[in-house]
């Protein structure tokens, strides 16, 4: 499912002494099956925009295209709805989300919601909750016994058991201890790779960001500022530090070795790939 | 939606209003809630009014904004008004229909009762607007003093009422992003029959209520590893000065009272 950003604006409080312009005349396009990081300072506009993504929010100027659903200044509720069918999103410490007295409840919430059967919900459900490694005995317990790093994971499971063609997750790590991080990131590209869906991922983590993401936008003063391949964007010292951002620890290391002389074929992403160049490197330079 | 709510905001300002010691501020508010009930009579409403839209202009606050802000008592006012329109007997009869009947007085006192609603909410929330929740507690605990020889724990009733203040706008946002969070997951409370739109409020109200506990909870521990032991030998970071503006609030707060007391039928 293709996503279209076609000059949009959006004020918040519009007329009253609140107003405040989050996104001016903003123009993108997300193309399916591909990990997209959006990243910049905190009130670039991320925020913004992707809950312009799934109609939470609607233009005030210019329209969002989603599929062959358009959202504009005033689209009706039904098509809002749908949309919301193919776009589904995680918000920031979505365990803040869950309600119901038992996990398997909670996340057969929103495929009810969409319309299926309990029968259905149920399957969906089951079937989530088993690829987050949630045990089957775990599935009547209550989801506020749980700490937060599964609370989190069940929350998770209730947007991936709607089945969304595109996934937005804003912070998805915050406050998790780094194995859990580690965990919801992974579990974010396997779901990619494995269903084919779009990735939408909002974080201040630059070092996700170099990891996991195909592509990313950069954001300032609600305006696009750079769109382009990750490895591109984020190796770029000069365009990050102007934006107040990290530059990715990895990238960091090899351009400090590369003053020292090592220097290797293309950036490796992670750690594993880091170590894989370096031993090639060696095994061409070491005596 | 719910972020224009205006009901205990404090908006920074640097208004003649904003700058009234907070004392005097109450006591104003306090005299003209008895005030407001003065008026009988359209010459006293349309006094009122007009006092009232002096008090506004003097404190710069944007008019459309204040009633766009108070959008969310509508119901309230509505309410009140039809309850009088079709229950208020006298007068001539303006209208009949099967067993509703619409006299002229009903239609009148409807709309005094209504003015004077609102002009109550529109004092209260002028109060709110142009004083800071800090200010407000110093002089609800300085006002209150002399019923502390009766043992009423002032201090402690003021730090309870400033923390509920302060906490309105916070549950707010906080209503705002799990709504947003539901109706992400496909929640739609907004549409569809009154049965599903009030099951769809459970989705909303038990994540807020436990988001609500577990920040009191972490507020009351972060004042007790702060040693706060409530009044205990207290002193004020913030003194209270009485200038010769605030006195001079009160006279024209009282002089309006005696006009509109005169004034009555």
């Amino acid at each position: 499912m293709k996503i279209t950003v076609d000059g949009l604006t959006s004020i918040y409080h519009n007329n009253t002494p609140f107003e405040h312009t989050a996104l001016n005349n903003f123009t993108t396009s997300f193309e399916p099956g591909k990990y997209y990081a959006v990243i910049g300072r905190t009130g670039s506009g991320k925020s913004t925009l992707i809950q312009h993504l799934n109609g939470l929010l609607l233009p005030t100027r210019g329209i969002v295209q989603v599929g062959d659903l358009t959202l504009k200044h005033r689209t009706k509720q039904r098509i809002i709805h749908q949309v919301k069918k193919h776009v589904g999103m995680v918000f920031q410490f979505p365990e803040h989300q869950l309600f119901d007295e038992t996990i398997l409840k909670d996340v057969m919430f929103g495929p009810l919601n969409m319309g299926l059967t309990e029968e259905e919900a149920e399957a969906r459900a089951e079937k989530y909750l088993s690829l987050l490694g949630v045990p089957e005995r775990a599935f009547g317990r209550s989801p506020f016994d749980l700490s937060g790093g599964q609370m989190r994971k069940i929350a998770i499971a209730g947007i991936l058991a709607m089945e969304p063609e595109v996934l937005i997750v804003d912070e998805p790590t915050a406050g998790l201890d780094p194995k859990s991080h580690i965990e919801v990131m992974d579990l974010f590209k396997q779901i990619q790779e494995d269903f084919n869906i779009t990735i939408i991922l909002v974080t201040h983590d630059m070092n996700d960001v170099f990891e996991y993401a195909d592509e990313v936008k950069l954001l300032a003063g609600g305006q696009l500022i750079r769109e382009g391949r990750t490895e591109d964007i984020l190796t770029d010292e000069k365009l990050l530090t102007d934006h107040h951002l990290e530059i990715p620890d990895i990238v960091r290391l090899v351009h400090d070795l590369e003053r020292k002389g090592v220097v290797f074929e293309g950036m490796p992403r992670n750690t594993d790939a880091f170590i894989t160049s370096y031993r090639e490197w060696r095994a061409l330079h070491a005596q | 939606m719910l972020s224009n709510m205006l009901l205990g905001r404090y908006i920074p300002g640097d208004s003649v209003i904003h700058r009234l010691d907070p004392r005097a501020k109450i006591v104003s508010v306090l005299l003209m809630m008895v005030i407001i009930f003065f008026a009988n009579h359209w010459v006293g409403y349309g006094l009122l009014v007009l006092f009232v839209l002096g008090i506004i202009r003097v404190a710069q606050i944007n008019l459309f904004f204040l009633f766009n802000g108070l959008k969310i008592l509508l119901f309230i006012l509505i309410f009140t008004f039809l309850l009088h329109i079709f229950f208020t007997r006298g007068g001539t009869t303006l209208f009949e229909w099967g067993f509703i009947q619409i006299d002229s007085e009903g239609l009148i006192t409807g709309i005094y009762i209504t003015v004077r609603l609102v002009m109550l909410l529109v004092i209260t929330t002028i109060l709110t607007l142009t004083t800071s929740p800090i200010e407000l507690t110093d002089a609800i605990e300085k006002l209150g003093a002399p019923l502390k020889k009766i043992k009423i724990p002032m201090h402690e009733l003021a730090m309870m009422i400033s923390i509920s203040l302060r906490f309105i706008p916070t549950l707010m946002d906080e209503t705002e992003k799990i709504i947003k969070a539901q109706s992400a997951r496909g929640s739609t409370f907004m549409t569809g029959r009154l049965k599903s739109r009030i099951n769809a409020l459970i989705p909303i109200f038990i994540p807020l209520f436990i988001s609500a506990f577990k920040r009191a909870e972490e507020m009351a521990v972060a004042m007790e590893v702060r040693g706060y032991t409530g009044e205990a030998g207290r002193t004020s970071y913030r003194e209270l000065n009485w200038h010769l503006r605030d006195t001079a609030a009160l006279i024209v707060i009282i002089a309006f009272g005696v006009l509109l007391f005169l004034v009555r039928m």
